[in-house]
C-alpha cells in the first residue's frame, strides 16, 4: 500500500512539476491551539450599581465556539470560519491561560463569533444537549459564588444557571453571538500560534440588585432561575460584554 | 448500392495526409497504395518504446487513416496432385473487392498461374472472409490483390510417391499459400460512402477507433470515454445518476461543459434539477460503440448547448467481425451480473444492430445495490442519394447510494471509506432513471457532392433521486418548529422533449484551379418541457415530506442557426470560418417562488413567481490549417460557445446571463498511418460565468469568471496487426478569474480569484494496450485467438474549496480472453492496483452526529470508488 501510494505520489508530483500548480487553492487548513483564560478580578470590586462585592467562584462552561466570516453570526454562519466543538469549564478568576483544544479553521478574515455555555441547542433535539463542561458544573452554565456588601457586612450570594437556547425558531444555533466589530477583524492565517479567549465575569454580577435580591441573607443563596438576578447573569452572559479575543498572545 | 468514394491517387512520398482518405470529386475505383508498416515493427517492445520507435520510422509508413481489410477466414487452394510438375512453382494474383461486410466479390485473375491453378484460386478465395478496410474507422469497400503461391514437388523427389498421396493429402506440397494481406500485398482501392461532413477543425479533434475503445475491460458502457483525450468519468453516485465527467480542465459534473450526442441524438438536459447538462450515457453499450469522435473546444459551428469544454459524438454501430447473433455474460466481485445479447444482421450494413443488456450488483460497500436495463436498436435504410436511419435508445435504473463520508469521520474510525452512515437518512439514498429517444435521420449525398442531414426525434425522460450529503443541518423553510429530521434532499426532474435538425452543404465551387469550398447552412432546436421539484423527505417516517424547496414547470426552447465556409487555398492550405446563432426562451412557473416565510405573512400574498426570458447567444467558429507535409498538419482555431442557464436562476424579463466560453487551440498533428498519429497541443479556454456544485442545495451554484491554459498530448498506433495502443497526456491550470460575489452568508466567499479551480485535476493521463492474436490456426474446427487488454487513468491532485484536496489515484485495468469459433471466455479486472480513491470528493460544511454539537466548518467529503472487482465473461456468437 505504501509503495503504490508513493508511486501515486511520485507520478502526480512529476507531472505536476512539468510546470503547472497542482493544487493551489489560495486557502489552506489550520489548525490554532486555542486557550481560555479568566481575569485578574480585585478580591473586591464595586458594580455599576455602586454595590461591593467580592466574588470566589465563577465557573463558566464553555463551547462549542465558533468563528463566522459573516458580520451576524448565527444563522448566516451555515459555514464557519473556524469551529471548536468541545467544552470545558473556565475559572474566570483564574488569569492563567489554560490550553483546551485546537480550532479547526480555513485561512481567511472572520467578522463575528458564537458560543455556547455548555448547553447546545440541536436542531436534531428537542432539548439542548449538556455537554460535559456543564455537567461538571451540575448541568448548569455558569456557577457563581461570592459575597456582597450591603452596608451590613457581607452577604453570600450564589447563583448557578443553565443557559440555552429555548426558541423553537432559534433552535440550533448558538447562544451568544457576537457580531462584527473592531476587535473581531482578524484574518486567520497558518503563521497563528494560539486564540486566547479571555472572560471578566464582573459585567456578568454588575445588573444584579443585590440591595433586593438579598435583602433577606438567606435568600441570596442559590438564587432562582426566574430571579432577577438570574435575569440579569443571563442577559449579562448572552449579550453583554463579549470575551476578548487575542491572537497569538505570546507574542 | 454505395457510392463510390474516390482518393487522389499519388505516391507515398508526396500524398498530402489532407488529401488522403479525405473525398474529392467522383473518380470511382482509383488506387491508393497502402502503407507497408513493417519498418517500425522491430523496435516495438514496450510501450515507450514503441511509441519511440513509432516516431523514429513513422515517416516510412503512410498518411492515410485507411486500414487494410484483414483476413478473418482463410480457405487454402487445393490442387490436384499431378497438376504440377516436379520443381516447378506458380504464382497466381486475384483481385477481388472485399465489401464493408468482409464479403469477398467480382473476384478476377490478374496474373495467371494455368488454367488450373487459376481455377483453384479462385474456388479458394471465394470462401475467404475479411475484417473489412475501415477509412476513419468506418469500414469501407476496398479491392486487394491476393497471390497465391503453388510449388511442385521437389524434383529429386519420388514422383511416384507424390503422384499416390490423395489429392487433400497432398495440399500441403500443393496448396497456395497465401501471405498474410497487411504484411505482404498490396494495392487496395477503397470503395466505400462518401463522408457527408467533415468534422475535423483543430488539434484537438480525436477519432477514437474503436479498436482502441475495446482495448481496455470497461466496467460498462460509458467508460469507453475514458479513453477520449483528457477525459475522464467517473461513478460516484450509482448506476441510476448520470456520471461525473472531467475534461482538460474542467469540472463537467453530470454534462453541464460537454455536449453529448449518441448516434446524432442529443442526450444533454437542459435545465435539469440535478445539473445542467445533465447526460446520463447509462444505456451505452460498449460493443455497440463504433467510434468516439471528441472535439475539445468550439470550434464547429454545429456545436450548440453544452460545447463548452468540447463535444463528444459517439458512433454506434456493429463490426462485420461481429455481426451476427451475440450473447454476453459475465459473472463478478460484489454479485456482479451483465447479461448482453446483441442482434446484427450479417448482411446488414454497420449502423444496423439491435442490442440489449441488464446489469445488477450488490456493490462494492454498504447500500450500492443497484439494477439497470438498457435497450439500443438503430436500422440503417434506403440506398442511393437518400438514406435513412433510425435510432431507439430506452433505458432505466435504479441503485442504492452511499453518498458521501467525512474525511475525519474514516480517519477516527466512525464510518468506513465504503460506508453509509447508519441513520435511516443516509440508508434511504436512492435514485432512479427513465429514458426513452427515438430520432429519425435522413441523409442526402447529391451527385456533385452536396449532401444534407435532416433528423427529428423526440425524448422523455424521468429522474429522481434522494441523497443527503450534509447530514443533519436542514430546517424546513415551510414548516415552523420543524428542523433536523435529516438532510434528505429529494429532487426529480421530468423532461419531454421534441428536436429537429438539419443542414445542407453546397457542392464544391472552384473559382480557380487551387482554391475551392464548401457553404453549409444548418438549423437545430430543441423544446424542452420540464417538471422539477425539490423536497426534504424524513426517512424515518417513511419519506414523509417536511419542506417544499422547489415545484416547479419550465418550457424551454433553443433555436440555433448557423453558416459555414469549408475552403481549401491551394493544397497547403484550409480555412473554415463559420458563425453560429442561438434563440434561447424559457417560460417557468415557479410554484414555490417568492416564498418567504420570515419576512412576510403569508396572507398577505400568494406563493409563486412566473417568470419569461429570453436570450440570444452567438459567436463565431473558426479554423485554419496548413499542411507543410504530407504526413504533418498544423491547425489553429477560435470559437465562442454558450452554455444555456439553469431555468430557474432567471429572472423575468432577464436577458439569459448565458455563460459565454472563448476557445482557443493551437497543435500539430502527425499523422503516419497506423504507425502513428501524434497530436501535440495547447488551448485557452475562458468562461464568463462558471457553476460549482453546492451541497447543501444538492445543485450547481454560480462561482464567476474562469479560465484553463493547457496543453495535450495524444498518441495513437498500431505498429503490429495484433497490437493497438494509444496515450494521452492533458495538463492544464485552471483558475478563477474573478471572485463570487458575496453574500450576507458568505462575505468572503470560498472562492478566490486567481486561485486553482477546485475540482479539476491538473494533469490527467490515459493509456490503452490491447493485444489479439492467434494462438492456434487450427485448434480442432476453429481457430483459437488470445487477447489482452489494459488501461490506465491517472488523475492528479484535484484542489477543493476550503483548502482540501482530493488525492491523486492511477486506476489500472487488465482483461484476457480467449475466442475459439463462436465461443468467447475472458476475465476483466479493474482496478488491478486496489487503489483507495474518492470516484467524487467535495468540501463542505456537514453534521453527521446527531447528538453533537453540529460541526459548522466545511470538511473533505468523499464517495468511493471502486475497489478490485473482476468479472469472467462467457460468449456465444451464431
Amino acid at each position: 500500500m505504501k509503495r503504490r501510494r508513493l508511486f501515486v505520489a511520485w507520478c502526480a508530483a512529476g507531472l505536476c512539476g512539468a510546470g503547472l500548480g497542482c493544487a493551489d487553492t489560495q486557502q489552506d487548513r489550520v489548525v490554532v491551539p486555542l486557550q481560555v483564560m479568566g481575569t485578574g478580578v480585585p478580591a473586591r470590586f464595586e458594580t455599576s450599581r455602586g454595590v461591593s462585592v467580592a466574588l470566589d467562584r465563577a465557573d463558566l462552561a464553555f463551547g462549542p465556539f465558533y468563528l463566522c466570516a459573516s458580520t451576524e453570526a448565527g444563522e448566516s454562519c451555515e459555514t464557519a470560519r473556524a469551529e471548536w466543538l468541545e467544552s470545558a469549564v473556565i475559572d474566570t478568576l483564574d488569569p492563567t491561560p489554560r490550553d483546551v483544544g485546537e480550532l479547526s479553521a480555513v485561512n481567511g478574515p472572520y467578522r463575528s463569533f458564537m458560543y455556547d455555555l455548555g448547553i447546545a441547542s440541536l436542531l436534531t433535539q428537542n432539548d439542548a444537549v449538556v455537554l460535559d463542561a456543564a455537567e461538571q458544573l451540575g448541568d448548569v452554565s455558569v456557577v457563581l459564588e461570592g459575597r456582597v456588601d450591603l452596608g451590613s457586612g457581607d452577604v453570600p450570594f450564589s447563583i448557578a444557571l443553565p443557559i440555552a437556547r429555548t426558541k423553537d425558531n432559534e433552535r440550533g444555533v448558538p447562544v451568544v453571538r457576537v457580531r462584527a466589530s473592531t476587535s473581531t477583524r482578524h484574518a486567520i492565517t497558518s503563521a497563528d500560534t494560539a486564540l486566547s479567549v479571555r472572560f471578566d465575569p464582573r459585567p456578568w454580577i454588575t445588573g444584579i440588585d443585590f440591595a433586593n435580591v438579598c435583602s433577606d441573607a438567606d435568600a441570596c443563596i442559590d438564587l432562582a432561575p426566574e430571579s432577577q438576578a438570574a435575569r440579569a447573569v443571563r442577559n449579562a452572559l448572552t449579550a453583554g460584554a463579549p470575551p476578548e479575543l487575542t491572537w497569538n498572545p505570546n507574542e | 448500392m454505395a457510392q463510390p468514394l474516390t482518393l487522389d491517387a499519388v505516391a507515398p512520398s508526396d500524398r498530402s495526409p489532407a488529401v488522403a482518405g479525405v473525398m474529392n470529386h467522383a473518380r470511382p475505383f482509383e488506387t491508393i497504395r497502402m502503407p507497408v508498416d513493417r519498418y517500425a515493427r522491430p523496435l516495438v517492445v514496450t510501450l515507450i518504446v514503441w511509441f519511440g520507435a513509432s516516431l523514429a520510422f513513422a515517416q516510412e509508413a503512410a498518411p492515410a487513416a485507411v486500414v487494410p481489410p484483414e483476413v478473418v477466414t482463410r480457405v487454402d487452394a487445393v490442387l490436384a496432385p499431378d497438376a504440377l510438375s516436379a520443381g516447378t512453382d506458380v504464382e497466381v494474383i486475384v483481385t477481388i473487392t472485399v465489401d464493408g461486410e468482409g464479403n469477398v466479390s467480382d473476384a478476377r485473375v490478374t496474373q495467371s498461374g494455368g488454367q488450373e491453378a487459376d481455377a483453384a484460386s479462385l474456388a479458394a478465395i471465394q470462401q475467404w472472409r475479411f475484417r473489412p478496410a475501415t477509412q476513419n474507422g468506418h469500414p469501407v469497400a476496398s479491392r486487394i490483390n491476393v497471390p497465391f503461391s503453388f510449388r511442385g514437388p521437389p524434383a529429386d523427389s519420388n514422383a511416384a510417391v507424390d503422384l499416390s498421396v490423395p489429392a487433400q493429402a497432398a495440399v500441403p506440397a500443393q496448396a497456395a499459400v497465401p501471405t498474410p494481406l497487411v504484411e505482404e500485398a498490396i494495392e487496395v482501392t477503397v470503395v466505400g460512402e462518401r463522408e457527408l461532413r467533415s468534422d475535423d477543425r483543430a488539434a484537438s479533434d480525436f477519432h477514437v477507433r474503436r479498436e482502441i475503445l475495446q482495448a481496455a475491460p470497461r466496467q460498462e458502457g460509458a467508460e469507453v470515454l475514458r479513453s477520449a483525450p483528457g477525459l475522464y468519468i467517473g461513478r460516484g453516485e450509482g448506476a441510476a445518476v448520470a456520471h461525473s465527467y472531467m475534461l482538460r480542465g474542467f469540472d463537467a459534473e453530470h454534462g453541464q461543459d460537454i455536449e453529448f450526442r449518441v448516434g446524432g441524438l442529443p442526450i444533454n438536459q437542459p435545465s435539469q434539477i440535478h445539473g445542467q447538462g445533465y447526460a446520463d450515457l447509462g444505456f451505452l453499450i460498449g460493443d455497440v460503440v463504433n467510434e468516439l469522435h471528441v472535439t475539445e473546444g468550439v470550434y464547429d459551428p454545429r456545436q450548440g448547448d453544452f460545447a463548452v469544454a468540447g463535444s463528444i459524438n459517439i458512433d454506434l454501430g456493429v463490426d462485420q467481425s461481429q455481426r451476427g447473433l451475440r450473447w454476453k455474460s459475465g459473472v463478478g466481485a460484489f454479485g456482479a451480473e451483465r447479461h448482453q445479447l446483441i442482434w446484427a444482421p450479417v448482411d446488414g450494413e454497420r449502423e444496423t444492430f439491435g442490442a440489449v443488456q441488464y446489469s445488477q450488483t450488490d456493490g462494492f460497500g454498504d447500500n450500492r445495490a443497484g439494477e439497470a436495463g438498457s435497450a439500443v436498436v438503430q436500422a440503417r435504410l434506403g440506398e442511393g442519394a437518400w438514406r435513412y436511419r433510425v435510432l431507439g435508445v430506452m433505458h432505466a435504473a435504479r441503485a442504492d447510494l452511499a453518498g458521501v463520508v467525512r474525511a475525519d469521520d474514516v480517519e477516527d474510525g466512525s464510518v468506513c471509506f465504503t460506508c453509509v452512515y447508519p441513520f435511516a437518512t443516509a440508508r434511504a439514498q436512492n435514485a432512479l432513471a427513465q429514458r426513452a429517444i427515438l430520432g429519425f435521420f435522413i441523409d442526402y449525398r447529391g451527385a456533385r457532392g452536396d449532401n444534407a442531414e435532416l433528423g427529428a426525434w423526440v425524448g422523455y425522460d424521468n429522474f429522481r433521486i434522494q441523497q443527503n450529503s450534509t447530514g443533519f443541518i436542514q430546517t424546513s423553510r415551510t414548516l415552523a418548529s420543524t428542523f433536523g429530521r435529516g438532510d434528505l434532499i429529494e429532487q426529480s426532474n421530468r423532461t419531454s422533449s421534441l428536436g429537429l435538425q438539419g443542414r445542407y452543404r453546397s457542392a464544391s465551387y472552384r473559382p480557380t484551379q487551387e482554391v475551392h469550398g464548401t457553404v453549409e447552412f444548418g438549423v437545430a432546436g430543441r423544446m424542452d418541457a420540464i417538471e422539477q421539484g425539490q423536497n426534504l423527505l424524513d426517512a424515518s417516517a417513511r419519506n414523509q415530506t417536511w419542506d417544499r424547496r422547489v415545484d416547479a414547470s419550465v418550457r424551454g426552447l433553443d433555436l440555433g442557426f448557423w453558416g459555414d465556409l469549408d475552403w481549401s487555398f491551394t493544397r497547403y492550405v484550409k480555412a473554415r470560418a463559420g458563425i453560429r446563432a442561438d434563440v434561447l426562451a424559457y417560460d417557468i412557473d415557479d410554484r414555490l417562488g417568492n416564498f418567504a416565510p420570515l419576512a412576510r405573512n403569508q396572507d398577505t400574498y400568494i406563493v409563486g413567481y412566473r417568470r419569461s426570458a429570453l436570450g440570444t447567444a452567438w459567436g463565431p467558429r473558426t479554423s485554419l490549417e496548413l499542411l507543410p507535409l504530407s504526413f504533418m498538419s498544423i491547425r489553429a482555431a477560435y470559437g465562442e460557445g454558450y452554455r444555456s442557464p439553469q431555468a430557474r436562476m432567471l429572472d423575468d424579463g432577464e436577458d439569459a446571463p448565458f455563460t459565454k466560453v472563448r476557445s482557443a487551440d493551437v497543435g500539430v498533428r502527425f499523422d503516419w498511418g497506423d504507425a502513428l498519429q501524434l497530436t501535440v497541443g495547447g488551448y485557452y479556454t475562458q468562461l464568463s460565468d462558471d457553476v460549482a456544485f453546492d451541497a447543501a442545495e444538492g445543485r450547481l451554484e454560480r462561482i464567476g469568471g474562469t479560465q484553463r491554459l493547457g496543453a495535450v498530448v495524444h498518441a495513437q498506433s498500431k505498429p503490429w496487426s495484433w497490437l493497438i495502443a494509444a496515450l494521452s497526456v492533458t495538463l492544464v491550470d485552471a483558475s478563477l478569474t474573478e471572485s463570487p460575489p458575496a453574500s450576507v452568508e458568505e462575505p468572503q466567499p470560498p472562492f478566490v480569484q486567481g486561485q486553482s479551480l477546485p475540482f479539476v485535476p491538473p494533469v490527467v493521463v490515459r493509456a490503452d494496450v490491447g493485444v489479439n492474436h492467434v494462438l492456434l490456426r487450427e485448434a480442432g474446427p476453429w481457430t483459437l485467438t488470445g487477447r489482452a487488454g489494459s488501461g490506465l487513468s491517472f488523475l492528479s491532485s484535484r484542489p477543493l474549496p476550503y483548502g482540501q484536496a482530493a488525492d491523486p489515484f492511477a486506476l489500472l485495468d487488465l482483461s484476457a480472453g480467449l475466442a475459439w469459433g463462436p465461443l468467447d471466455v475472458g476475465l476483466e479486472i479493474y482496478n488491478v492496483l486496489d487503489s483507495q480513491y474518492a470516484a467524487l470528493a467535495y468540501s463542505f460544511a456537514s453534521s453527521w452526529e446527531p447528538e453533537a454539537p453540529r460541526s459548522r466548518v466545511p470538511m473533505l467529503h468523499t464517495a468511493a470508488g471502486s475497489p478490485r472487482a473482476w468479472m469472467v465473461t462467457l460468449g456465444v456468437s451464431l
